[in-house]
């Protein structure tokens, strides 16, 4: 059974990373921190006598259920705002473009080379549309098994998937961010330099 | 391993960024948490002492196994107390003094009087 501080050692350790999974998810920074208290709230409430070390798995699938009851709700109320909710903005010229292209062409030098250019605040830009980009299973396994450091185990009881699929997902979600970054200019080693 | 590799640089960046995040974000979530702990009623705090209140605790959660214990129990303990009376009541009527109608019943002394065999 955990103890009361461990549970307030692990909510403040995830806080920041939920909230910007679910930023990712949900593309709005006030229903994100909605979300991120309800879940908070619902993992005190039911289980907060388990053991620490199921918070991880627990907090994850009580974070995934609490967006899915928050895009039913959008649904339900706002149906066409959400399908035409969409990362195109309007350009100068009045038509729309893709922002990556926006972000990349803005900045770029002619006297260097483009993959030096992007600082780092870009490039955490352009990670960030690309893991908005991604299908939620693809996201939420992202996140699950790397940023959350859980194992295929725990992120399959989490995601309620098998662990095979698990396994697929983070494949091809990690294989979708490093092609979107390398159409912009974004390698592996460029990552490396950016990471310090 | 190239999958692994490049998805721990994109979470190291990630990390970084969210190290930065807005005090107005901080803040809500500073008071999320606290909510989320007040709301918590059965986490065992470290600083309480005494077994009655671990006791205490560990009953609440387990309120349906802890009553069918104690029923269990009662049942055991009635069953043996009433076996312990039949067998003491037994026992004192063995081994009692007779009645004083025994004395001075005249069938019962000639039983007495009589060849076991």
């Amino acid at each position: 059974m955990a103890t009361r501080q461990e549970l307030s050692d692990f909510l403040a350790d995830v806080e920041r990373r939920a909230f910007k999974q679910t930023t990712y998810a949900v593309r709005d920074d006030h229903a994100a921190l909605d979300i991120v208290q309800d879940a908070m709230l619902k993992l005190a409430e039911k289980y907060g006598n388990k053991p620490v070390d199921e918070f991880p798995m627990l907090f994850q699938r009580i974070l995934q259920n609490t967006t899915r009851d928050y895009w039913r709700r959008q649904k339900v109320r706002n149906l066409w705002t959400t399908l035409l909710s969409s990362f195109n903005v309007v350009g100068d010229d009045g038509e729309e473009s893709d922002p990556l292209e926006r972000l990349t062409s803005s900045h770029h030098n002619a006297n260097d080379e483009p993959e030096v250019q992007l600082d780092r605040s870009q490039t955490i830009a352009l990670i960030e549309m690309s893991l908005q980009k991604l299908p939620s299973r693809q996201r939420e396994a992202f996140v699950m098994r790397y940023w959350e450091d859980m194992d295929v185990a725990e992120t399959a009881k989490a995601m309620g998937c098998s662990q095979g699929s698990v396994k697929t997902h983070c494949s091809r979600a990690v294989k979708a961010l490093a092609k979107t970054l390398a159409e912009h200019g974004i390698t592996k080693d460029i990552l490396n330099v950016k990471g310090g | 391993m190239r999958d692994e590799q490049i998805a721990k640089e994109i979470i190291q960046l990630l990390d970084e960024h969210s190290e930065h995040l807005n005090a107005t974000v901080l803040s809500r979530l500073n008071t999320a948490r606290q909510q989320a702990l007040a709301a918590s009623p059965d986490t065992y705090d470290s600083n309480q002492q005494g077994a009655l209140r671990l006791f205490g605790s560990y009953f609440n959660q387990h309120r349906l196994m802890m009553a069918m214990l104690i029923v269990t129990m009662i049942l055991m303990a009635s069953i043996l107390i009433q076996g312990f009376n039949s067998d003491l009541g037994d026992a004192d009527l063995l081994g009692s003094d007779l009645p004083p109608e025994a004395y001075i019943d005249g069938d019962f002394d000639s039983w007495l009087s009589q060849d076991p065999q």
